[in-house]
C-alpha cells in the first residue's frame, strides 16, 4: 500500500536543489508512473548541476573543531600545550595564536616542560596589541596570595612573535618558581626565582668577571672587547653574506639569533649594548639597581628569560651558543632544569 | 670582518639612524622600556614620529607598583 507525503511538509525540502529534486521526480515517473516526463517549465539542462552545500539540520550530533583540536602530526605535548592555553582568556587576536607561537619555535622538551607548569599554573590572560611604542611584556597581580598571571605581546612576525613568547614565558616559570621555592615566607613579592637561587647570582657574578665585565667610568665603556668580539662573531657573517646577496634581504631574523646573547651581556653591563645605539638590549634605566633586596635584580631576571628562551628553543645550536659564551651560567640553568625539566616532576600550585 | 666595518653596517640600520636623529635633537637617546630588535625599522618610525612633533620618545616602563589597597603589579619586559 502507499503512503502519500507532502512533500513541502517534509524536513530539509525548502533546503532541496530544485533541479535535483526534479530529476528524483523525472526518474520516479520513468519507472512507476508511465509518462517519465514532467512539464517544469524550465530546461534542467540549463540550471546549475553542482547543487550547493545545504547545512545539515538534522539533529546528528557533529563533531565541532575546537581551537585544541590536534593538528596534522602534532604531538601529544604540543596538544596539551595548545589545551591549556586555550583555558586563558585571550584578547585582541583570535584564540589560539599565542599557543602556535609557543609550539612553533619549541623543543620537545621545553613542551614537555611547559605542559607540566601550566597543569599546576595555568596562565590567566594573554593581550595582544598593535601599539608599536609598547612593548612585549609578563606581569603579575596579586593580593593576599591569589595571583593573576598575564602575558602582553607584540602583534608581528612569527618567527620573532615565537622567540619573544618563549621570553615572556621565561619570565612567568622564573616568577612562579620563586614563588613555589620560597611559598610561605616573608620575603617581598617582587622577587622571582633568579633573585632568590644564591647560585644563579653567583653564576652571574662569575661571568662578569670571568669576561671583564667590571663596570668601568662610564656604560659605554663597559664590556667593550667582549661586546665588540660577540659582534664579530655572531653579527659579521650574517653581514656578509648580505651584502654579497647570498641572503635576500632579512638581516633581522639572523641579528635576532645573536639577540638574547646581547641581551644577556647588556644585563651584565648595565645597559652597554643599548648605549652604542644600534637598538636590542633593554637598555642603562631598566637595569639601573632600585633595591634589589625588595623590588628584585632586573638584570637576573632578564638573564633568566634569555636562557629559557634559548633553552627551550627548536633550534639546537642556540642552546649551544649560549653555553660557548656563558658557561657558567648554562651549567647553573642546566642544573635547575635538571630537576623541573625532569619529566617526572609534578610542579606545585601557586595560586 | 673587524667590528668597526660592522659598526658602518650597523650605524645605518634604520632604528640606529633614528636613536642618533633623537640624540642630536634632544641631547639624550630615547627610552624604550622594553626589549627592542637591533635595526627595528617599525620603532625607527615610531621615533620619527615623535621627533616631528618635538616630543622626546619615552616609554614609561614601571617595573613593580604597590597599589593603596594591598595589591601590586609586577611586569618583567
Amino acid at each position: 500500500m502507499r503512503k502519500c507525503i507532502t512533500l513541502e511538509d517534509q524536513p530539509g525540502f525548502q533546503n532541496i536543489h530544485a533541479p535535483v529534486l526534479q530529476q528524483a521526480i523525472d526518474r520516479g515517473l520513468s519507472g512507476h508512473s508511465g509518462t517519465g516526463k514532467v512539464d517544469w517549465g524550465y530546461d534542467p539542462s540549463e540550471v546549475d548541476k553542482n547543487p550547493p552545500r545545504i547545512p545539515d539540520e538534522s539533529n546528528k550530533p557533529r563533531r565541532k573543531r575546537k581551537d585544541f583540536a590536534r593538528g596534522k602530526d602534532e604531538s601529544w605535548r604540543a596538544n596539551r600545550v595548545r589545551r591549556q592555553f586555550f583555558e586563558a582568556e585571550e584578547i585582541g587576536n583570535p584564540k589560539g595564536i599565542f599557543a602556535q607561537s609557543i609550539i612553533n619555535g619549541i623543543s620537545d622538551k621545553g613542551l614537555d616542560f611547559i605542559g607540566r607548569f601550566l597543569d599546576a599554573n595555568p596562565l590567566n590572560t594573554i593581550t595582544w596589541h598593535g601599539n608599536k611604542k609598547l612593548p612585549s611584556h609578563f606581569s603579575v597581580s596579586g593580593v593576599g596570595g591569589k595571583f593573576t598571571f598575564n602575558i602582553t605581546m607584540k602583534r608581528g612576525r612569527s618567527k620573532l612573535v615565537s622567540t619573544t613568547a618563549r621570553h615572556e614565558f621565561g619570565h612567568f616559570v622564573d616568577y612562579v618558581l620563586g614563588l613555589m621555592s620560597y611559598k610561605g615566607d616573608t620575603r617581598s613579592q617582587a622577587l622571582f626565582f633568579s633573585d632568590l637561587f644564591p647560585a644563579f647570582g653567583e653564576a652571574f657574578q662569575k661571568e662578569i668577571t670571568r669576561l671583564g665585565l667590571e663596570p668601568k667610568k662610564t656604560v659605554k665603556g663597559t664590556g667593550k672587547e667582549f661586546l665588540d668580539r660577540i659582534v664579530e662573531e655572531l653579527v659579521a657573517p650574517a653581514s656578509k653574506v648580505t651584502r654579497q646577496g647570498l641572503v635576500k634581504g632579512d638581516l633581522n631574523d639572523i641579528l635576532d639569533d645573536a639577540s638574547g646573547i646581547l641581551d644577556i651581556a647588556d644585563a651584565m653591563t648595565g645597559g652597554a649594548w643599548v648605549s652604542r645605539g644600534f637598538g636590542g638590549g633593554h637598555g642603562i634605566k631598566y637595569y639601573k639597581l632600585n633595591n634589589p633586596k625588595k623590588f628584585g635584580n632586573s638584570r637576573l631576571h632578564e638573564t633568566f628569560a634569555n636562557l629559557f628562551e634559548s633553552w627551550s628553543s627548536k633550534d639546537k645550536r642556540s642552546w649551544k651558543r649560549m653555553k660557548r659564551y656563558f658557561p657558567e651560567l648554562t651549567k647553573v640553568f642546566d642544573e635547575m632544569m635538571s630537576v623541573y625539566g625532569d619529566p617526572t616532576t609534578i610542579f606545585n600550585s601557586v595560586t | 670582518m673587524k667590528y668597526k666595518e660592522i659598526e658602518k653596517i650597523l650605524s645605518n640600520t634604520p632604528l640606529a639612524v633614528a636613536i642618533r636623529l633623537h640624540e642630536d635633537t634632544f641631547g639624550y637617546p630615547p627610552e624604550f622600556g622594553g626589549k627592542t630588535r637591533i635595526g627595528d625599522p617599525i620603532l625607527a618610525e615610531e621615533v620619527h614620529k615623535s621627533i616631528a612633533k618635538g616630543e622626546p620618545f619615552i616609554v614609561d616602563a614601571p617595573q613593580f607598583i604597590e597599589h593603596e589597597d594591598g595589591s601590586f603589579t609586577l611586569t618583567a619586559y
